[in-house]
């Protein structure tokens, strides 16, 4: 299965990362885009990013949201595009918007 | 696939931001339905409105017409704390378990919860369990 979450906020960031690790334990696929301060989020906290990607998470930020925002390796700059794709590829979405 | 947007929010960077996402997420066919607790408060929101109707999708302001039919439900509220909203219940809901997981200082839309549904508050909430919940749903609401 996969788990799709879309990260609009900084303060759900640990709702997502937990909510991420937990498929991934239980062998989910899990992807991840990133918008508005949920793109600050992971930036303030490339700890938790970087703990996401070593885990097998895809992470995708809007790149529009990324603007001036250093962001850990492995973090694909993507667009709005990628956001349709999660919400149409996944099996279920939790969006944290 | 049915998406709805409900942007729960007076704040304009985080309408536009909602309606920008509305837009995006028809990119690959989905339809799309955008809820507006206000009106457009920004040229960028109006603009991404309007776009959105052209294209036959619908923004509106009445969340019961179209919760019901949407299999993806994203809620952009204000992000510290959430507003109260109602949800009058339309007919015929279809037979789909929806399981709402209300972040801390938020509320579920009054209406929107119903028979079978299941309601998890999301702080506390150990995430294996959680999560074996997400998957017996048929889908996920964050309010």
């Amino acid at each position: 299965m996969k788990l799709g979450i879309v990260l609009a906020t900084r303060a759900d960031l640990a709702t997502a990362a937990g909510l991420a690790h937990a498929a991934r334990r239980a062998r989910h696929e899990v992807v991840m885009f990133l918008m508005d301060a949920g793109v600050n989020a992971v930036a303030e906290r490339p700890d938790i990013a970087i703990a996401l990607l070593d885990d097998d998470c895809e992470l995708t930020a809007c790149s529009n949201s990324a603007v001036g925002l250093d962001l850990p390796d492995g973090i694909v700059r993507g667009s709005q595009d990628d956001h349709a794709a999660v919400l149409g590829t996944s099996d279920r979405v939790v969006a944290l918007t | 696939m049915k998406i709805l947007v409900y942007a729960h929010t007076s704040d304009p960077h985080r309408q536009s931001e909602a309606l920008r996402a509305a837009l995006g997420v028809t990119l690959r066919g989905a339809e799309v339905d955008v809820v507006l607790a206000s009106e457009p408060l920004t040229p960028l929101a109006q603009r991404a409105a309007t776009t959105l109707q052209a294209f036959g999708h619908t923004v509106g302001s009445n969340l019961g017409e179209v919760l019901d039919r949407a299999d993806v439900v994203e809620v952009w509220g204000p992000e510290r704390k959430g507003v109260r909203a109602t949800c009058p219940a339309a007919d015929g809901r279809p037979e789909r378990r929806t399981l709402h997981l209300v972040r801390p200082n938020h509320v579920v839309a009054e209406g929107a919860v119903a028979d079978g549904d299941d309601v998890v508050y999301l702080e506390g909430a150990d995430h294996d369990l959680l999560l074996a919940r997400i998957f017996t749903a048929d889908r996920v609401i964050t309010w």
